[in-house]
């Protein structure tokens, strides 16, 4: 029965190899915007919900005063703050190579992000030397960085420059915003700018005792500064990668339409070719019948020839994803529009082999309901 | 061969449920492909079509968007004294100082962050953005804290309408009093105000975002500019308003771009995959057929023709299902975040020819390509053999 199956699927090899590679491309088309989405929602739900962000009411372009800091650290609940100041970095001669660039205050930010994945030696280098800096490890590696090198850096925010040493060099866990990035001290970098530069914080980052108090807090925040000259919008960090995220929702529904209306493409095209199949071989089903083959066993033969394809399909078809994905449009998505880094998640991998078996089968089941209604003499008298 | 076009269509007729999935597949192609090239070029439209070619923005050296932009108020008075600039019957330079920043709407249920960008501006701005029309209420009258809104921002922040207000800073807002259009740009996405009523609001006294200016032609930029960036102690960039436009929908357009050639070129590849599967069934079915009409007297040029004429008009019906979809879109709005200013911005589709002849040209190419070989196949089987089998 098996090697009935194995036969039967490899019959028309032009065939069955090009329904193969049919579902494998379109699951690929599956795959591809089924990961920016996941990888949207992987973000929110990575987003701690310990930390508050305490932005300007007015927007992005505007700026907090650093005594803010303090008044932040004092209310009641907060453990922890720092600012954030942009620090603009690039390398001297080299306008066109960026990466995120912030200055903060080091303790405290080494301290709550958990994402900064480093040594303990390193990580307190960091904190003890005013003129080091903390690095990703990609960035490290793509600028050719090592632990204890001396830089030159100079800042879009103004004249001069920051001589720093390379103290650390951290892997970025669960935290696509630290991927390739350069982080300051704040004082060292505040001190070079010239005197109307100075005193910008781009955003506060509280961290909370208790997390399921970080909304409370948030609004206590708000109405402290509201009073203040320049008002301010906190939010919890996990809300706010959901309000931000929500901002890309028409983009990630139409992606979301996309990949469900190509399942059911595969699963038409599946379907157009097992019942092309099915209806070739009728006679052939009429003498397996006549030799006493049971309708049960004729359909479980179609099924599992569906479910070779469909098996098959999906196997090439997260092959190419993962090709595609990660080797070749990867790169330049991450690259040309600074897309955080695209991995295909385990989640769509499954959903993606799970959709192309299960298609198959969907699609089996009214050519192997035929094939079980046949009579033998229908069969072998039908001219194929 | 009129004989053999009419046996194409009717065997495709014929096999009515293989042919409507196939052309299922094709039609979500066409769609995907014809949506976002819909969409990027709406995209380019609506930020684009706010610049023109004479007109001119200054902004301050190497910032990349007017609301990053601040430059000191006494600007105006060197843009209104550069060479090029259009002057009005009054003999009044045609030129105007805009402060405009962004607010962060965060709604009341924090759900989704929108940035709303704000512009202060001058008594003269209908007249150097004459595409900008009151549709309901009345203009902003000068000094007062009065804000007019775009439509297309209506739309989205209902609670943004005629009689509400809006919230500049902690202790000033401004009431609603009017409603514009712009011919559906990037500007009907934001609110307006009174320049004085913003620049005390954002603490901007004796600073400017961007100063404006009707140049006499296209042609009079090159001086404009020369003049105004000699002056390095100024620290100005001189741009041509379309270009700074173009610049700033490159990147939204991009992605949109991007992501939906991505999508089309793999169903290309699977439908022409599709369209060859089941042509290669079609022919083995109809092997006698084509031996008929072998022996009939018809040439393979003749069978290869009606094979390929039966693929190509089943993936052009699919084409134009997936088309006719796609040229819904316009009736929605779509709203994303512009990336390259931050800018909460709706969206349109737009349907232009480019569009529809891309379609078209794909959806033709995945028949051919897709019913060459089995057209091939059928185009040479010989007589006899197919018509004994």
């Amino acid at each position: 029965m098996g090697q009935l199956v194995l036969r039967n699927s490899v019959r028309a090899p032009l065939r069955t190899a090009m329904t193969v590679l049919t579902v494998a491309i379109m699951l690929a088309a599956f795959v591809f915007p089924r990961t920016l989405v996941v990888e949207q929602d992987q973000y929110v739900e990575e987003a701690k919900n310990d930390r508050i962000l305490v932005l300007p009411d007015q927007g992005w372009t505007s700026v907090l005063p650093a005594r803010y800091v303090d008044d932040v650290r004092a209310t009641d609940g907060v453990e922890r703050a720092l600012g954030v100041r942009w620090a603009g970095f690039k390398l001297p001669g080299k306008d066109e190579v960026f990466f995120a660039a912030n200055a903060v205050d080091a303790a405290p930010f080494v301290a709550m992000h958990q994402e900064i994945s480093a040594p303990d030696a390193d990580k307190q280098a960091f904190i003890a030397d005013e003129r080091s800096v903390l690095v990703s490890r990609d960035l490290a590696r793509e600028r050719g960085w090592k632990l204890g090198d001396r830089v030159i850096l100079e800042s879009h925010e103004g004249p001069g420059q920051w001589e720093v040493t390379v103290a650390c060099v951290y892997e970025a866990v669960g935290g696509a915003w630290a991927k390739r990035s350069l982080w300051a001290h704040y004082g060292f970098f505040d001190r070079g700018l010239p005197a109307e530069k100075r005193d910008q914080l781009r955003l506060i980052v509280a961290q909370v005792g208790e997390p399921r108090r970080a909304g409370a807090v948030a609004r206590a925040l708000d109405a402290h500064f509201d009073a203040e000259s320049m008002p301010t919008l906190s939010m919890e960090d996990n809300v706010f990668a959901a309000a931000n995220i929500a901002r890309l929702s028409s983009l990630l529904g139409a992606l979301d339409l996309v990949s469900v209306l190509i399942l059911f493409v595969v699963g038409a095209i599946l379907f157009n070719t097992l019942s092309l199949g099915v209806r070739e071989r009728t006679r052939e089903f009429g003498v397996l019948r006549a030799i006493g083959f049971r309708p049960g066993q004729l359909c479980a033969l179609v099924l599992a020839e569906a479910a070779l394809i469909g098996l098959a399909g999906a196997v090439l078809g997260l092959g190419l994803s993962f090709l595609l994905l990660e080797g070749l449009v990867g790169p330049f998505l991450e690259e040309t529009l600074q897309f955080q880094e695209l991995t295909v998640p385990p989640a769509v991998a499954a959903m993606g082999f799970g959709a192309g078996v299960s298609l198959a089968l969907a699609a089996a089941i009214v050519p192997a309901l035929r094939v079980g209604r046949l009579e033998v003499r229908d069969a072998l008298g039908r001219v194929a | 061969m009129p004989s053999l076009l009419t046996y194409a269509l009717r065997s495709l007729w014929a096999r009515r449920s293989t042919t409507l999935a196939t052309a299922g597949g094709l039609a979500l192609l066409v769609f995907v492909l014809a949506a976002s090239s819909m969409l990027a070029s709406g995209m380019r439209r609506t930020l684009t079509r706010a610049g023109d070619e004479s007109r001119a923005i200054v902004i301050g050296h190497d910032q990349w968007a007017e609301h990053q932009s601040r430059v000191p108020a006494s600007v105006l008075g060197m843009v209104a004294a550069a060479p090029g600039v259009r002057r009005d019957e009054q003999g009044q330079p045609l030129v105007t100082g805009e402060i405009v920043r962004q607010l962060i709407l965060g709604e009341a249920s924090r759900a989704r962050l929108s940035t709303l960008q704000l512009r202060g501006v001058d008594a003269n701005v209908m007249v150097l953005r004459p595409s900008a029309r009151i549709v309901a209420g009345r203009p902003l009258q000068s000094g007062a804290a009065e804000a007019i809104v775009g439509r297309s921002l209506l739309r989205r922040q209902p609670e943004l309408a005629l009689g509400g207000s809006v919230r500049l800073s902690a202790t000033r807002s401004a009431a609603i009093v009017g409603v514009f259009e712009s011919d559906g740009t990037v500007l009907e996405s934001e609110v307006w105000v009174d320049l004085n009523t913003a620049r005390s609001a954002f603490g901007m006294d004796g600073s400017l975002s961007s100063v404006t200016a009707w140049l006499d032609g296209p042609a009079a930029f090159e001086a404009f500019a020369q003049t105004l960036s000699a002056d390095k102690q100024a620290g100005l960039d001189a741009l041509r308003e379309s270009a700074y436009y173009a610049r700033l929908s490159e990147q939204v357009a991009t992605v949109v771009i991007t992501l939906g050639a991505l999508q089309a070129l793999l169903f290309s590849l699977g439908a022409i995959c599709a369209t060859a599967i089941v042509f290669y069934g079609a022919v083995a079915q109809r092997r006698r057929e084509v031996g008929v009409l072998r022996a009939l007297g018809f040439r393979r040029r003749s069978i290869l023709a009606a094979f390929l004429v039966e693929s190509v008009a089943l993936s052009l019906a699919g084409g134009a299902f997936g088309l006719g979809c796609a040229l819904l879109t316009p009736l929605c709005d779509f709203q994303l975040v512009n990336f390259a200013t931050g800018q909460d911005v709706t969206f349109h589709f737009h349907p232009d020819l480019d569009t529809l002849w891309r379609a078209l040209a794909v959806a033709t190419g995945v028949g051919l390509v897709g019913g060459l070989p089995p057209a091939v196949r059928a185009a040479r089987l010989p007589a006899v053999v197919a018509m004994r089998d």
